[in-house]
């Protein structure tokens, strides 16, 4: 999956379409759509002390945002 | 396809919850932000309901717990002395918690850890240690009590807030028979 930055009405669109999704009873579609959208850094940084580096790549976020932040490599420190 | 975990779904609905707040802020999006908002308070209620109803995974629910109020320590205005410090002391209480779930699971070093715990009432919880867990979740409860006191808060985010305080209740009472489990009580 592409891990790019996003505006703010980017993000928008995304979530409207999960939340078309979600109406047509399509759940689990709409969670990955929702994870097109960037992770928040702050939260991205969570996932990784809480869960590992290993968790926050298998999650299928995008991480732009965390890698704007803390650096290209920020999974391996 | 597999389900999706609990976990997950916690991030998802803590970062649609963020979105939503900024979105809030943004001309020409605040109806998108208030539907994000209102759709990842829903999910949220979903979620932390599920994690009291597996409350033997105590690492998720108070990870549920971490995640919202670290969404709400990158919110709170670091100026709003008193709400930044008592959301940045929560934080690191549970950073403690967590690490008091960890020692609980090696019952010899959970046994020497009790040792320094002082066996008077004050310093107990049913008997056992009033560990950082255990501080952890009389805090938190303590904390959300009085933000229901707050003006303003809608009724949504108040049922949250009120399943957020029950499942600290929750989360000491599977701890206590995992400390009674590792002293061999």
């Amino acid at each position: 999956m592409e891990h790019r930055l996003m505006n703010d009405q980017e993000i928008a669109e995304i979530y409207r379409e999960s939340h078309r999704l979600e109406a047509e009873g399509r759940k689990e579609e709409a969670m990955a759509k929702r994870r097109e959208a960037p992770l928040p850094a702050f939260l991205a940084k969570v996932m990784k002390e809480k869960l590992g580096g290993q968790y926050v790549i298998q999650s299928g976020w995008n991480l732009a945002e965390a890698e704007t932040k803390f650096g290209a490599n920020w999974l391996n420190r | 396809m597999a389900q999706i975990g609990l976990t997950v779904r916690i991030f998802d609905c803590v970062t649609e919850i963020y979105r939503g707040r900024t979105l809030l802020d943004t001309d020409g999006l605040e109806h998108d932000g208030g539907v994000n908002y209102r759709n990842g308070l829903a999910n949220a209620m979903t979620a932390f309901q599920e994690a009291a109803d597996h409350a033997t995974d105590l690492e998720t629910l108070i990870l549920a717990e971490y995640v919202f109020l670290s969404q709400e320590l990158n919110f709170c205005n670091p100026n709003d002395i008193q709400a930044f410090a008592s959301l940045s002391q929560a934080v690191r209480s549970f950073d403690d918690a967590f690490l008091a779930l960890r020692t609980v699971d090696d019952p010899p070093v959970y046994a020497g850890a009790e040792n320094t715990h002082p066996h008077h009432y004050k310093y107990r919880v049913k008997d056992m240690p009033k560990d950082a867990f255990h501080i952890a979740c009389i805090s938190h409860r303590v904390r959300i009590r009085n933000i229901l006191r707050s003006p303003g808060i809608n009724m949504a985010e108040k049922d949250l807030l009120m399943l957020r305080s029950a499942n600290m209740t929750v989360a000491q009472a599977a701890y206590l028979e995992k400390q009674k489990t590792a002293l061999a009580v």
